[in-house]
């Protein structure tokens, strides 16, 4: 039961349309127009700290929590020094397109294009993409792969809140002064160490001075308070600003109010995305256990606060261009939050906070955070059944996840046995030792299915006749279908060298240009180590890469095999004049396509085959290269709704697949193809050897409520989710809802606000997405009842 | 020996996989092709007959024609839409209709599978079996009117821990099938009308074999599911109800008695078989007459310490 206090904040959430909040793109303008001979990595905490000085602060109506991130309610601040120039071009239709609107005034247009004028072609993106290749920018504009990060920070940061919490920033500051001391001789990289060291200070020291602001404010807000309720929560949350994050937290309260600022805070230095909760129920379980033994807080109070806290963390969100808004639809960041799994001792790690962030998840109902539920064959039985509960009610959260598979994962990236143990998501499914690494997972995108384009043609893109692919041969030279493959691989290896080569070049620019300070000193050990997490400050360090529309992929090769090789009924002349016109006047040849060869997400090996061989190559290829710090590049399969947009540049496919329809998601089965049910589909992904990809394989199952409904549709979900676990998958998540009710909330969104639906790695209204990403969610086939 | 029965082959017209509804936990059934009773309400059809069929599914054809060119006997009719329907008075299934459509609107019903083949295909899903408690369930069509192959699949996934059930109506000659009991975990055995004259009315055969049938293998120690489909007008009377009931109090192997709703899901089927649908326009018994059913049967199923059950569509 949501409390009055919470329902209020929930539906003024809600009803409040996310809008466009200037001031962090004046205030930091105002910054940088200030000439100065400073060291980016100073200049940024200093922009830091003024900009937490600055900012337009508030504490809203009911809130329990200080802190926000925009002048006003549900304001989305801009970031002009990551790039200006899509912004300008694009303003206009901000408020009208239809993926993720956000409203924008006129008054406001225009002080927001006079200070993005400041930044014209020389933001980041701007810089940035002068120093990359023609090739790379053309295969991108071809919808062959993508580089990331370069509108974005890199993002991805999950702090170690257990240490951070038991110092406070006061220990921090202490730390960095330490290391100055402790410099013998200065040469100019200690310098640069020392630099670091001094921008942690001032960073935290801003960070300090934020909460203490709000300190002040709720003082004075609580003077002029007439209700005495309010007025002792006002106090309270002055005591507690006054306190954190200065300083360790003395009480539950008081370690979430932490929480938020440094979460918050680090939201504000940068737009990067997933800045994650780690093990939120590790993290906070001492807190609340000495509470609840000292008799101040309550089961139910601690529900509420995360309810307000989860609010909180689903009011931020940040400006996408159009292309990310589709690729990336519902608002999605990523905010992931980990639950159960083991501790790092290898016992049960589920605890009474636990079950508060499960309970508070389910009756809230907010898109963020993005809950991972962290399952093991000892996994408190309660627990798992609640989380099954939640699933069967269609709230599309938890995420489920193997421990089994995972830890593996975590060690074989070099962590020791207990780091592994203590893992959690930056992201979506992007497995690392919580705290200690710096993951930053979106190297890329390459459209696998493209790359079978250009096999066909020799490395020709069809759709406009440019030489991108490199040349493997005419498909007619092909003796077999191994050379077939091998053609594919040498595809695969050009297309992730060049987007390698080209993230190197953003990874380093990250380093150098824009480094992020308080997000640095969060994670082990950059204050160690003297360096930002941009330039390997981190202990672990990685570059994850993706692939996409690897059923459409696999389903293709399959049908070369099957057609062209194995039966011999038709030539590469053929298939490729019907793919050419996309099959008009081939209809025959198509359904022989579509309905002869074996597809993927059926338990048919001669098809799943290919798709383990199409990941192995992917991974093969990326794990050959360092990345921009000595990291290593690793691989994950999902595609968050790329698969729509990049559908829209592959023309039509040997799986019989229509030019420019969606490309099936992540590691799912094309679209309405798996049709021998539930297991079937979960054995086809399972052929994948999941211990490759090392961070991880997203699958998205849908189901129909009348299979797993009552007591027997839970232990089928329960039997499945193990199942495919015992079978070594990594991750999968569950969408309980039918058809009917998902056309009814396209009709009649008013009536279904509270429809959630897994997208990929997160979760979103299903009425805030665009029509292109709903029709493809309803067409994941559903499992019915059989 | 074992490879010899494993080569040991039969129709098969279906093998579905994550089925919940057929015995414990996620299953795999597996339809064996022919049965000897014709029930009014069939829902599959195309399990009847103990031969290859071929079944027409009009929405899927794309109207190329090539089936007309490539039929020997020409006897594939193109109709006003363009579409070209099978003459059945003169088919005699050779089948090359069903390699020329690659749209798959016209193909062979039943496949022959062996032994070694299905029970592969069965294990595939073998840790969801041992998670959920399942395992594979023969059905059809009547799978004990395929004896030996049944005793040989049944044996074979014994083998591998994978727990079995069958579907059966009863029609059968227990001295064939007695042999494959022993591989036999679960049975789930309809019985759709106590007086024989009905039962014969309905389903084309009397009851007397299946009550004898019922009592034979309950006296073999193995026990029993009775299920009734329950068809308004043809088997929903009190009196067939009631009786029922009292057979399965009376059998010591029967352990509970599950009621199921008529459905027309399967309509559709008859018109790909070229067919007509006895039933047609028959609704389904709404859920709150078939639990008035199951408490009519529980007044006499639950002294002998029985129950009647049924899972109803809320």
């Amino acid at each position: 039961m949501l409390t009055n206090r919470v329902e209020k904040l929930r539906d003024r959430m809600r009803e409040t349309k996310p809008h466009i909040c200037i001031e962090r793109a004046q205030l930091m303008t105002e910054f940088y127009r200030q000439c100065s001979c400073d060291t980016p990595m100073l200049r940024r905490a200093k922009l830091l700290k003024y900009l937490l000085e600055n900012m337009t602060i508030y504490i809203a109506d009911d809130e329990l929590f200080a802190g926000n991130q925009a002048k006003e309610y549900r304001g989305v601040p801009v970031f002009p020094e990551f790039g200006a120039n899509w912004i300008m071009d694009t303003i206009d239709t901000f408020s009208t397109r239809p993926t993720d609107p956000l409203m924008i005034g006129d008054e406001e247009k225009k002080q927001l294009a006079e200070t993005l004028e400041f930044w014209r072609d020389s933001s980041f993106k701007e810089l940035v993409d002068e120093k990359l290749t023609p090739e790379v920018l053309q295969a991108e504009q071809l919808g062959v792969l993508s580089v990331g990060s370069r509108t974005t920070s890199t993002g991805h940061v999950v702090p170690n809140y257990p240490r951070i919490l038991s110092i406070g920033l006061s220990g921090v500051i202490e730390r960095a002064k330490e290391k100055i001391a402790a410099v013998e001789y200065v040469n100019h990289d200690t310098q640069r160490q020392i630099d670091f060291w001094q921008g942690v200070i001032i960073a935290c020291e801003g960070a300090i001075a934020f909460a203490h602001r709000y300190a002040k404010l709720a003082r004075e807000m609580a003077e002029k308070e007439s209700d005495e309720k309010r007025k002792a929560e006002l106090l309270q949350i002055a005591a507690n600003c006054g306190n954190v994050p200065e300083k360790a937290p003395q009480s539950t309260y008081e370690a979430l109010q932490f929480f938020w600022f440094m979460h918050l805070i680090m939201q504000i230095e940068t737009n990067g995305h997933s800045i994650g909760l780690g093990r939120f129920d590790q993290t906070m379980y001492p807190f609340y256990k000495k509470d609840l033994e000292e008799g101040r807080i309550t089961f139910d109070q601690c529900v509420e606060m995360i309810e307000c806290l989860w609010i909180k963390i689903t009011e931020i969100i940040k400006v996408r261009d159009d292309f990310d808004a589709q690729a990336f639809a519902g608002y999605p960041m990523w905010q992931n939050c980990a639950v159960g799994g083991v501790t790092p001792d290898g016992k049960d790690a589920v605890n009474e906070f636990s079950f508060c962030i499960l309970q508070a998840t389910s009756e809230v109902k907010t898109t963020q955070p993005t809950v991972s539920f962290r399952y093991h064959d000892n996994i408190d039985k309660n627990f798992f059944k609640k989380a099954l509960t939640m699933i069967q009610d269609g709230l599309a959260t938890p995420a489920m996840f193997n421990d089994k598979l995972i830890i593996p994962l975590v060690l074989s990236k070099g962590a020791t046995i207990k780091e592994a143990r203590d893992w959690s998501i930056e992201g979506c499914v992007e497995n690392y030792v919580t705290g200690k690494t710096d993951g930053r997972p979106v190297v890329g995108y390459i459209n696998t299915v493209k790359l079978v384009e250009f096999v066909l043609n020799d490395g020709i893109d069809p759709l406009t006749g440019r030489q991108v692919g490199i040349k493997t041969g005419d498909p007619k030279t092909f003796e077999t279908f191994d050379d077939f493959m091998a053609a594919y691989r040498r595809q695969m290896e050009y297309f992730t060298k060049l987007m390698c080569d080209a993230y190197n070049v953003v990874g380093a620019c990250q380093a150098n240009m824009v480094p992020a300070l308080l997000s640095s000193c969060l994670v082990d050990d950059c204050i160690e180590k003297g360096k930002t997490l941009q330039e390997g400050g981190a202990k672990y360090n990685f570059s994850g890469s993706f692939i996409t529309a690897l059923a459409n992929a696999a389903d293709s090769m399959a049908a070369v095999k099957k057609f062209v090789y194995d039966e011999k009924k038709i030539g590469f002349d053929e298939l490729k004049e019907a793919l050419s016109v996309n099959f008009e006047g081939h209809e025959r040849l198509r359904q022989m396509l579509l309905n002869g060869a074996p597809k993927y997400g059926n338990d048919d090996d001669y098809v799943d085959e290919i798709a383990r061989q199409i990941v192995e190559s992917a991974v093969d290829e990326v794990e050959k290269y360092p990345d921009s710090r000595y990291g290593k590049y690793v691989l994950s399969v999902l595609s968050q709704s790329f698969n729509v947009l990049q559908g829209k540049s592959v023309g039509a496919t040997p799986d019989g697949r229509f030019a420019f329809d969606a490309l099936a998601d992540n590691a799912s089965p094309v679209m309405s193809r798996d049709v021998n049910g539930p297991t079937a589909a979960l054995r086809s992904v399972s052929k994948i050897d999941q211990f490759r990809p090392l961070i991880g394989t997203l699958l998205n199952q849908k189901f129909d409520p009348v299979i797993v409904k009552g007591e027997k549709g839970l232990e089928i979900l329960g039997t499945l989710v193990r199942s495919y676990f015992d079978e070594y998958g990594e991750h999968v998540q569950v969408n309980v809802v039918d058809e009917e009710t998902l056309r009814d909330a396209q009709v009649h969104p008013e009536k279904h606000r509270n429809l959630m639906v897994r997208v990929a790695g997160y979760s979103a209204y299903f009425i805030e997405l665009d029509k292109d990403v709903q029709e493809n969610i309803i067409a994941r086939t559903a499992q019915q009842g059989l | 020996m074992l490879r010899k029965h494993n080569e040991r082959e039969t129709l098969v017209f279906n093998v579905q996989k994550c089925s919940i509804h057929d015995g414990p936990g996620i299953r795999t059934l597996v339809f064996l092709k022919g049965c000897p009773m014709r029930c009014l309400w069939c829902a599959n059809p195309e399990s009847q007959e103990y031969g290859l069929e071929i079944a027409e599914t009009e929405s899927r054809c794309i109207g190329c024609n090539v089936c007309m060119e490539e039929c020997p006997r020409g006897c594939i009719v193109r109709r006003e839409d363009g579409r070209g329907m099978i003459d059945r008075s003169r088919c005699d299934l050779c089948g090359v209709c069903t390699e020329a459509c690659y749209a798959r609107s016209k193909r062979f019903v039943g496949e022959a599978r062996s032994v070694a083949e299905l029970t592969e295909a069965i294990a595939r899903d073998r840790t969801y079996y041992t998670n959920s408690g399942g395992g594979v369930t023969f059905s059809g069509g009547e799978p004990l009117t395929h004896p030996e192959f049944l005793l040989e699949a049944a044996r074979s996934c014994k083998e591998l821990g994978i727990s079995v059930a069958v579907e059966t109506c009863g029609c059968a000659d227990y001295d064939d099938f007695a042999p494959a009991l022993a591989y036999i975990d679960d049975i789930f055995f309809d019985v759709k009308h106590i007086d024989s004259q009905r039962h014969r009315q309905l389903t084309g055969k009397g009851n007397e074999k299946i009550i004898e049938n019922l009592l034979k293998i309950s006296a073999s120690g193995h026990s029993m599911t009775v299920r009734v489909p329950v068809v308004p007008g043809c088997n929903d009377e009190t009196e067939n109800l009631e009786g029922i009931a009292r057979l399965a109090a009376s059998v010591p192997g029967v352990r509970e008695v599950e009621l199921l709703a008529y459905h027309a899901l399967g309509e559709h089927k008859y018109a790909m078989l070229g067919r007509e649908y006895p039933l047609k326009g028959l609704q389904t018994p709404p859920d709150e007459t078939m639990y008035g059913y199951v408490d009519l049967m529980n007044k006499i199923l639950h002294p002998a310490g029985k129950a009647c059950r049924f899972e109803g569509k809320n």
